[in-house]
């Protein structure tokens, strides 16, 4: 019945155009004519093509049901984040964590041959529940969303430090550490470490009862290095169930000079590892455990190779201030 | 007059037609009601917030059976080396009971008491009561449960818990007790494998093996000096110390 209307209509226009186009020849020159002729065309053929679109079901158009359910999803773990609350972080931290449990049960991924592929056009996404259809990924970035982010841009952090393996002498003290990152997984970091001590209970009774003073043995003083940052790791902890903490495990490398108490300090070779726990996208809480080689020359000694190991624990902060995609 | 009415009749039709064109043409404005229109985001906050719904790695009433090197980092004068076991039983997700057993190794801390031993210094710590192993029972408090990404395609499980303890030293000749206060991460490979590092401050009642010669003619009593008598066991003196323990291995639940 539509058709028939749209025919009719058509027709009518085109009769009226015809008896218009023989009243004009007695009075215009063919040129307008033919303008005028091929006007009328063009609006008629867009009416007839405005029917058209507008006799098609929206139902059937699967971009609407799709858009609306798809929501801010992104799989990229690059530098940026959103500006979302730590409520909205948690929220997708949670819904990551259940999603990633099942990827980690799921078997490795079968590589697809062209029978197996799906056009996701061919597929029809009316629910939420028809997602599943779509066609899988064939690389997934995992834990995506990093949420302390740290490419291009510095790091000051400070501490408190005390050397694990000296059973001669208690020694504390405090560290500061200062970096630059140029990607996710590398940076370089300036340390250094001011350190004093006093007199263990071994030491103590050693000298007591045998009356040896220790003089051989060494006490570190300070230390200042450069160390290159490897940042592989990346995880997410659930504190009590309650709470979602991101952190980064990295291992450095480098080295720098130590001094010691009473003697020549020398150079020395460092190797660290520690974890980074974000408290917001620009600070987090820091420890680092590390072993420092050294050459030393204790006063009235020879020199010799000298290790400490070193237990940090402090705060850090990030700037400047998070690139957000 | 003929030619009058067709003109009215001819653009009486010209507007006709426009009209039509335009009102075919005319972009339709959809109007939504206002207070269906979302105005902010926001996100469901939960009485009960439960973050970890499907747990990968599951404890709960599961045994623990792991084997382990360790060191006490603080150590002058024994062997700093041990080698030992947990087990342990897993009663929930969050509490655990494990058993720590610690073989310390034979020998000296050749790093100090060679020197030691040379002159001027003169001393034998050989003379000293020899360790012999450590029991303590730990209990494990599982705060924290999470994941970690290695790179872009490898995920793995982790847990990192406090350990609070009591147990003994046993010596040649005597037990001595003591407490830990550390902090223990795990690093599963699979289900049920995992590699554990536990950091430990031990504070217990220990054997000084210091003994000394105090008293004029500086020869005669018992002590670890060469040349003097070899004491007894039970005549060094006892002291509170405190021990830095770092242990390593790897431990499985069933």
């Amino acid at each position: 019945m539509v058709n028939i209307l749209k025919k009719l209509q058509f027709q009518f226009i085109t009769n009226i155009f015809n008896f218009v186009e023989m009243y004009l020849l007695t009075k215009l020159k063919k040129t307008f004519l033919l303008l005028l002729k091929s006007f009328f065309i063009l609006c008629i053929s867009f009416l007839i093509l405005q029917n058209k679109i507008q006799a098609a079901d929206p139902a059937d158009d699967p971009n609407t049901t799709v858009a609306d359910t798809i929501g801010n999803s992104d799989s990229d773990s690059g530098s940026g984040a959103s500006a979302a609350s730590g409520s909205e972080d948690t929220a997708a931290d949670n819904v990551e964590l259940n999603s990633f449990e099942q990827e980690v049960k799921k078997a490795p991924t079968k590589k697809e041959t062209k029978s197996e592929e799906k056009n996701i056009q061919d597929e029809k996404i009316e629910q939420v529940t028809d997602l599943t259809k779509l066609h899988s990924f064939n690389d997934i970035s995992v834990l995506q969303k990093k949420y302390l982010s740290k490419t291009g841009r510095f790091q000051l952090s400070g501490g408190v430090s005390a050397i694990a393996n000296n059973p001669w002498a208690n020694t504390f003290g405090i560290n500061g550490k200062f970096g630059y990152h140029f990607t996710e997984a590398w940076g370089l970091e300036a340390s250094f470490m001011a350190m004093t001590g006093s007199d263990s209970v071994d030491k103590k009774e050693l000298q007591k009862e045998n009356d040896i003073t220790t003089s051989n043995f060494v006490t570190l003083k300070g230390y200042y290095g450069l160390d290159l940052v490897w940042i592989p790791i990346y995880g997410k902890m659930a504190l009590h169930n309650n709470k979602i903490v991101p952190f980064d495990m990295y291992f450095s490398a480098g080295g720098g000079a130590s001094q010691i108490e009473g003697g020549q300090g020398g150079g020395t070779i460092h190797i660290g590892t520690g974890q980074i726990f974000a408290a917001s996208k620009s600070f987090g809480y820091r420890w680092d455990f590390s072993w420092n080689g050294y050459l030393a020359k204790p006063q009235g000694n020879e020199q010799r190779f000298f290790n400490d190991l070193v237990l940090s624990f402090g705060v850090c902060f990030f700037f400047p201030e998070v690139n957000y995609r | 007059m003929n030619q009058k009415k067709l003109n009215i009749f001819s653009t009486m039709l010209i507007v006709f037609t426009i009209t039509l064109f335009q009102t075919k043409l005319m972009a339709e404005t959809i109007e939504l009601p206002e207070d269906e229109l979302a105005t902010e985001t926001v996100t469901p906050i939960y009485d009960t917030p439960d973050v970890v719904k499907n747990r990968n790695i599951v404890t709960e009433k599961k045994f623990e059976l792991g084997g382990y090197l360790g060191w006490n980092t603080t150590e002058p004068i024994y062997n700093q080396g041990k080698f030992g076991l947990n087990i342990g039983y897993h009663w929930s997700e969050k509490s655990a009971l494990v058993f720590n057993y610690a073989q310390w190794m034979s020998g000296l801390n050749t790093f100090y008491t060679d020197g030691l031993r040379q002159d001027p210094n003169n001393l034998d710590f050989d003379r000293a009561p020899k360790k012999k192993y450590s029991l303590y029972a730990h209990y494990e408090w599982k705060v924290f449960y999470g994941k970690i990404s290695l790179g872009k395609h490898l995920t793995t499980n982790t847990s990192t818990y406090p350990i609070f303890g009591l147990g003994t030293t046993a010596y040649e000749h005597k037990s001595f007790p003591g407490l830990d206060l550390g902090v223990g991460q795990k690093f599963y490979f699979n289900k049920w494998s995992a590699l554990r590092v536990d950091l430990k401050l031990q504070v217990a009642q220990q054997i000084s093996p210091f003994l000394g010669d105090t008293t004029a003619p500086y020869n005669n009593d018992k002590s670890v000096k060469v040349g003097n008598p070899t004491p007894e066991p039970s005549d060094f003196k006892e002291r509170w110390g405190v021990n830095t323990i770092l242990d390593v291995g790897v431990s499985a639940t069933f």
